[in-house]
């Protein structure tokens, strides 16, 4: 014994709602495959599921398109926003911007609806200070030379590692 | 090598109780950093990987620090003792399974450990036996801006440290309290605590964190959301409301025990079986 269609009460009913109206009565509805599908409460068989617009309406709220997303690339790095969805992992600091209008919602979620830092900030900023750049390029060349058996220029790169070290 | 004196005694956070021992078993805060003007590692190349270690390691080896501090290069290490190290929660998994230069900073009373080239360029840590949240804090905290003076960390004005994973970006900071709560898993109340856990955005893990059995009732309690709060203000919630509260349960769960199964019970077990 099948329930006849709600709607056109002619076919049998196969989609089964039961919702609470705005006044907060329960209400039943049965309709059948068609009907349901007109109502926009099925999805349409022929690819009435748009990949597309799902993603568009999840990501951005309707404002920015899956292609553009799937567009997007770091200019940087060069990774591209699939590359990152695959592994979880971002190349480069500057991913963060380049993948803002995608990765906002994401950090979002992982946070608690949060996107603004709240508290430490850096104190100062510094660039590299040029003796440590050269501690770092004379270890390096100290390397070479003993590997070549240069050890005259060894011991002279080793002075100047011990100078920079204890000023 | 460090890693003999280690091999002499256990570890500091076993070795000793602290505060609230009877329950908390130890306490643990990380720092990410990433250093500006290189790309993450899954993009840095081999002499960005080397460069970055290079550069961290005078830092971390600097004078300030020097004899309290042992630097070591992983792939300088044998198997045992990077075993050794995983086990003393000094360093990861991720980074012994790991390719290319990579290498911890570790200091010599082992309560911390500065991890260079893991999933971050830095992954600073402080780890401490009991509950001794506040103390960590201020350590870290203090070792995080002597490293800061001289590197440029990756940061952003909206989105604070910036990270490889934007699940720790913000504040990069996990704070991780390991709890021994045997009678709430005998009493399977446990499961009332992983879902308080859920709704207040905690992880709870096992032993050795993320993926691992929660072996000996040892339960790993750690802030999953690192964006939006303060580092105060993510340490005070464990402080004075998630982990009284979980030693509360906890007790309670105890007394319950002791009346509903009163030593009586064990005795029958001792008693001869007769034939």
């Amino acid at each position: 014994m099948h329930l006849p269609c709600n709607a056109c009460k002619k076919q049998p009913a196969t989609v089964h709602m039961t919702d609470i109206t705005p006044q907060g009565e329960k209400r039943e509805r049965h309709l059948c495959e068609t009907c349901a599908q007109k109502e926009g409460i099925t999805p349409n068989a022929q690819g009435a599921v748009n990949l597309n617009q799902m993603l568009t309406a999840f990501i951005g709220g309707g404002k920015v398109t899956a292609q553009q997303i799937a567009d997007l690339r770091c200019p940087k790095c060069k990774l591209s926003f699939v590359e990152f969805r695959n592994n979880g992992l971002l190349g480069c600091p500057c991913d963060y911007d380049a993948f803002e209008k995608a990765l906002v919602s994401l950090i979002e979620r992982a946070h608690h609806g949060a996107s603004q830092h709240v508290g430490k900030t850096p104190r100062k900023i510094d660039r590299p200070r040029p003796a440590e750049s050269d501690l770092i390029r004379l270890r390096r060349d100290l390397v070479k030379a003993v590997d070549n058996e240069q050890y005259e220029e060894a011991a002279r790169i080793r002075d100047r590692i011990q100078k920079i070290e204890t000023p | 090598m460090i890693t003999d004196k280690l091999a002499k005694n256990s570890g500091q956070w076993l070795a000793t109780p602290g505060p609230m021992s009877e329950i908390v078993i130890s306490s643990r805060i990380r720092l990410a950093r990433n250093v500006s003007g290189y790309p993450f590692l899954s993009r840095a190349s081999d002499d960005q990987r080397r460069e970055l270690a290079e550069r961290l390691r005078i830092h971390l080896d600097s004078r300030a620090t020097k004899g309290q501090w042992e630097y070591l290069d992983l792939d300088q290490v044998d198997d045992l003792d990077r075993q050794m190290l995983v086990e003393r929660h000094l360093i990861s998994r991720q980074l012994v399974e790991s390719k290319g230069t990579r290498g911890v900073a570790i200091s010599v009373d082992e309560t911390t450990s500065v991890m260079v080239n893991e999933e971050d360029h830095l992954r600073i840590q402080v780890l401490r036996t009991g509950m001794q949240l506040d103390d960590i804090w201020n350590q870290i905290n203090g070792i995080d801006d002597r490293l800061e003076d001289n590197i440029e960390y990756a940061f952003h004005a909206r989105y604070g440290y910036l990270t490889a994973c934007p699940t720790n970006v913000g504040t990069g900071i996990r704070v991780s309290v390991m709890l021994h709560l045997p009678a709430l898993k005998l009493t399977g109340e446990i499961e009332r605590v992983f879902r308080a856990a859920k709704d207040m955005h905690l992880a709870v893990r096992g032993l050795y964190g993320e993926g691992t059995e929660a072996t000996g009732d040892l339960f790993q309690i750690s802030n999953q959301v690192t964006l939006g709060r303060g580092e105060q203000d993510i340490v005070n919630d464990f402080k004075a409301l998630v982990i009284p509260r979980i030693i509360d349960y906890e007790n309670l769960a105890r007394q319950c025990l002791i009346k509903e199964r009163p030593l009586g019970w064990m005795t029958v077990s001792f008693a001869p079986t007769a034939f």
